[in-house]
């Protein structure tokens, strides 16, 4: 696992606050809704004990669905969004009051739902993470990666070359639905790399000291 | 003692609340020279060193763990009524913004922070 100094954890923590604020309010926007922000709680970890600690972490019956976007530019790898199933379906349940939403079969709703939310929240927090360490990034279009995953079932496959993954737990309300998941970022190592550089480099500019 | 402090008339005192020590610094920087810092990492920090220091304004965040900037706002407000408080947050939801203000903040500035807008706020709630 990478180590990072208090400064640099601290700001890192910082930069993904206010994107995650940026993505959080394009959602609410869309959804038409107010969206209860809490602190994200961020942690760093190898990809390899990824999966344990998000099914040890959940408080609700854990079964996930996971949507994927590929980002690359300056900073390169994949991201994803971690829902429960749980919040997969509250989360349709609190659009649908909200929005027109396509004639399809639940289970296919769910996954259409998941996969615009997980776009927006994907694209507008990476988006405003990197500008904020002064970095640009394209994204491809997201994909579910995985659906209904549960405990001790194959595990998604992660490229070995994503070595350490950015994890930010969000544990939010929107009216009176809890909705509970993750969005985690794996970094390509010479990506990780850069984005502590960009930390620094912010660290630097507000107190030279703090390094 | 009054409100705002008068124990330091030249360099208006500002209290700085945030969970984050980059946002702090950051509120540091762009506000520069000529204003006496204090900085409180969380909502009960803030309304010990409110009390203590009668600061002539504070500049809050929304989101913090434990008591989140909005009770912290409502806990200074009862204390003092005329307290000058500006909010900078990552929280900038139109519903955040109105529940800030409705609670009595004067401002909301998103963050990142831009100098420019914190320190002509600053300098015109002073003058």
């Amino acid at each position: 696992m990478k180590e990072l100094n208090p400064a640099q954890r601290d700001a890192l923590a910082e930069v993904v606050n206010i994107s995650f604020g940026r993505a959080v309010a394009v959602l609410a926007r869309i959804l038409r809704l107010h969206i209860h922000m809490s602190v994200p709680h961020v942690t760093m970890m190898p990809t390899t004990k990824l999966v344990d600690y998000i099914f040890s972490v959940l408080t609700e019956p854990k079964t996930l669905t996971l949507v994927q976007q590929s980002f690359k530019g300056e900073l390169f790898g994949e991201a994803v969004m971690v829902l429960s199933s749980v919040s997969g379906k509250e989360l349709v349940r609190v659009m649908s009051r909200t929005m027109p939403l396509p004639s399809l079969a639940p289970d296919k709703l769910e996954m259409e739902v998941l996969l615009e939310v997980g776009n927006i929240l994907i694209s507008s927090c990476l988006g405003e993470l990197a500008k904020l360490v002064g970095m640009d990034i394209g994204f491809d279009a997201p994909e579910v990666f995985w659906h209904n995953l549960a405990p001790g079932a194959v595990r998604p496959p992660i490229s070995a070359s994503l070595s350490e993954a950015l994890v930010i737990r969000i544990a939010t309300s929107v009216e009176k639905s809890t909705i509970e998941g993750f969005l985690v970022v794996m970094l390509l190592e010479q990506t990780w790399q850069k984005l502590v550089e960009g930390i620094d480099e912010l660290l630097a500019q507000v107190e030279p000291a703090q390094r | 003692m009054s409100y705002p402090s008068s124990a330091c008339p030249t360099s208006p005192c500002i209290l700085v609340v945030d969970d984050s020590r980059l946002a702090r610094a950051m509120v540091r920087k762009a506000l520069g020279k000529g204003w006496r810092i204090i900085e409180a990492s969380c909502g009960p920090e803030a309304i010990e060193k409110f009390q203590a220091y009668k600061p002539w304004a504070v500049v809050m965040d929304l989101t913090m763990p434990g008591m989140n900037g909005l009770e912290a706002i409502t806990r200074i407000k009862q204390l003092e009524p005329k307290a000058k408080i500006v909010v900078v947050t990552a929280d900038i939801q139109e519903g955040s913004v109105r529940m800030a203000r409705e609670r009595g903040a004067l401002a909301v500035l998103p963050k990142p922070l831009d100098p420019q807008k914190i320190t002509s706020l600053l300098k015109e709630l002073f003058s």
